[in-house]
């Protein structure tokens, strides 16, 4: 196949491929967004979007036959002529992210790359880091009125941020050529890669001390929503949530859930209440609230002392309970 | 359990005004409002908040008795006016501001706006109708001219968060009955007036609540005042506390009940005033679990007299110490108390040995 022929097929297929590429991006995309539960978390999750792109001529004709590759099939052996990439912050995320892609059945996947196998056969490199798989189609079909057959391949690449910044600084210039780059070079690039692979895992801890702090807290919010729930559909501020429970940490351990639920029950004017000054003031909005009631009943003078906002926000809920805030 | 102020909704307000009487001692006749009063939502919030504060759970309000309940009482007048349509609401309220202007026989008594309000509260939704008198006082607004913050003179204020400046009470309807007229054991009255909470005020406070209201103060005052003594000692004993503290608190519900001025005894009024806030509210649980109202108490210690004349320490020993509980913390000083010894120090001499 001479290099022309090359072009000339590829030209012939891409939109072909580009379908591939979008196809993939949008179902692993709507399946990471139902896994993470709303669009927003999804925003936030992906650190930078990357549409599908197709491989550029120049660097097709190099791979397949300038850079000692050795394809019997140039061709069909090059699975990145269409791919895209994720994003993320943590580690963690990423293995999300490879757990949605492995378990689809309408393609078949391959590991093109896995750093943490390359760490493990390599122990002592510090180098290149980052999933990459490739996903071939397992039956053809059509997908924004072009068909997609059976086999296509697209690449997709998982990386932290931090692996991010590693390969933007060197894929170009030292991990692709077979130059020969100096060893100070060398040795300044693996010595930055340690030096990620170190702080990814430092990340890792931070987050999950954050996470089991927050645990706690976070079940008993869920548990609040739910309960908020069956009066009125809230229109959660998390923040405001968290804000107001991180005050009340030592009661939140000592209370029972199903009291507070009996209380909110044997109360039930309280959800007129809520209902009646919803559009009033966002914390009418929030489940907190519930608790918030709930403290003011039982605890009010720690309610009182530990109230994270002024008392003008504090005192309609002891009017709603007609319990004085202050006397004369 | 004690009647809760909880889920308060206003429905309809009228205000009339009252005035001093003139130089003969004359009754000035009242100004008579021929419209309800609307309020918009934040009004209606700030409205409510006044009359929780004063009122409510916590509050230095009290539970009185209905003793006047003949055609031309308050009780019977406001029982009446929970069944009127809108007219009659107007126009039968205006017999409370011409009750109000012969109860205020002094010219010490200044006038001011009588608010007639009813609306629904508690968890049933009990129907209710409620006075008060607020005095007009002057404060200030801030004005914004051009970028410049002005003060402006506001001659005629009412109902601000100064409890001093209203008196108010509340009829509610306990059981609902088509009988008229109507029976004053269906209903319970709370009433709040700052003169009444001290002694040196209460015979200030008298025309409001026996003249005007036609109410008195209920008998079972003895019996809760007995109770929230034997309730907070109780309370103060079962506490995982060192006996010097519990000394400490005891002294302080002698303090409370004996020598201070305040006529009336209110549950969270003395948590916020002798325990550490982390004990408060278990000690409100308690008292409230005992029955002891969730507001003030007139202070009637008729059935403690005698307990609270002498105070009885007793030590692990058997020993005794007696004393005259108001003049305790001047006569017995604990110095000491270690391992299973306690230094005692007391004024005076041996007299007698019996």
């Amino acid at each position: 196949m001479t290099e022309k022929e090359l072009i000339q097929i590829f030209d012939n297929d891409k939109p072909k491929y580009l379908a591939w590429g979008r196809f993939l991006q949008s179902s692993l995309n709507e399946s990471i967004k139902t896994e993470l539960g709303s669009e927003n978390k999804f925003n936030d999750f992906i650190k930078i979007h990357f549409p599908p792109r197709l491989k550029n001529n120049e660097s097709l004709i190099s791979k397949a036959f300038y850079r000692n590759k050795n394809y019997s099939n140039p061709y069909n052996d090059i699975t990145d002529k269409v791919g895209f990439r994720y994003v993320v912050l943590l580690v963690e995320h990423i293995k999300l992210i490879q757990r949605i892609v492995e378990t689809n059945e309408s393609w078949s996947y391959s590991k093109d790359r896995d750093f943490e196998e390359e760490r493990n056969n390599n122990p002592l490199v510090f180098n290149y880091q980052s999933v990459h798989y490739i996903l071939k189609n397992k039956k053809t079909f059509n997908f924004e009125k072009t068909e997609i057959p059976e086999g296509i391949a697209c690449e997709v690449q998982i990386r932290t941020l931090l692996q991010h910044a590693y390969s933007e600084l060197t894929h170009d210039t030292i991990y692709k050529p077979r130059s020969s780059t100096s060893h100070n070079v060398l040795r300044a690039v693996a010595r930055s890669m340690a030096l990620i692979e170190t702080t990814d895992q430092i990340f890792e801890e931070v987050n999950m001390t954050l996470k089991k702090a927050n645990n706690s807290i976070t079940i008993f919010f869920n548990s609040l929503s739910n309960l908020y729930s069956t009066f009125n559909k809230p229109n959660i501020e998390p923040k405001m949530n968290y804000f107001i429970l991180d005050s009340y940490r030592e009661q939140i351990e000592e209370i029972k859930f199903s009291d507070i639920e009996n209380f909110i029950y044997d109360n039930n004017f309280l959800g007129n209440i809520i209902k009646e000054k919803f559009e009033l003031s966002l914390l009418y909005k929030q489940p907190v609230l519930l608790f918030i009631y709930y403290l003011i009943k039982k605890k009010r003078n720690i309610c009182k002392t530990k109230w994270p906002l002024t008392a003008s926000e504090l005192r309609p809920m002891f009017t709603d309970l007609g319990i004085a805030f202050e006397n004369g | 359990m004690a009647f809760q102020f909880s889920n308060l909704r206003i429905d309809r307000i009228i205000v009339h005004q009252v005035f001093q009487r003139d130089e003969n001692r004359a009754i000035v006749p009242p100004k008579f409002s021929t419209e309800l009063t609307v309020l918009d939502q934040f009004g209606i919030s700030t409205f409510q908040e006044r009359i929780v504060n004063a009122l409510g759970n916590a509050s230095h309000s009290i539970e009185m008795t209905i003793s006047e309940s003949d055609a031309n009482s308050t009780f019977n007048i406001c029982s009446q006016l929970l069944d009127a349509s809108h007219n009659d609401f107007k126009n039968n309220s205006k017999s409370l501001p011409l009750k109000l202007a012969q109860a205020q026989t002094s010219r010490k008594i200044p006038g001011g706006i009588l608010v007639i309000f009813d609306g629904q509260i508690g968890p049933n939704n009990k129907r209710f109708i409620g006075i008060i008198k607020a005095e007009i006082h002057s404060g200030f607004s801030i004005e914004e001219q051009n970028n410049r913050l002005l003060l402006k003179y506001l001659s005629e204020l009412l109902l601000t968060p100064q409890q001093k400046l209203y008196k108010i009470a509340i009829f509610v309807e306990e059981l609902r009955t088509t009988s008229i007229p109507k029976d004053p054991e269906n209903y319970i009255v709370f009433v709040y007036d700052h003169n009444m909470t001290r002694s040196e005020t209460q015979q200030a406070a008298q025309y409001f609540y026996e003249s005007f209201l036609g109410c008195s103060f209920s008998p079972s005052n003895k019996k809760l005042t007995s109770d929230f003594y034997t309730f907070t000692k109780e309370h103060i004993n079962s506490l995982e506390i060192n006996e010097e503290e519990k000394l400490d608190l005891n002294t302080s519900l002698y303090t409370y009940l004996k020598t201070s001025q305040n006529t009336f005894i209110e549950v969270s009024e003395f948590a916020n005033q002798y325990f550490n806030l982390n004990e408060r509210d278990s000690y409100l649980e308690f008292m409230y679990s005992k029955g002891i109202p969730e507001r003030a108490i007139l202070k009637d210690i008729s059935y403690i007299k005698y307990k609270l004349r002498r105070r009885n320490i007793k030590f692990t020993s058997n020993v005794r110490i007696s004393a005259p509980s108001d003049q305790f913390n001047e006569l017995v000083q604990i110095e000491q108390t270690n391992d299973n010894r306690t230094l005692v120090s007391i004024k005076g001499i041996i007299s007698r040995d019996d």
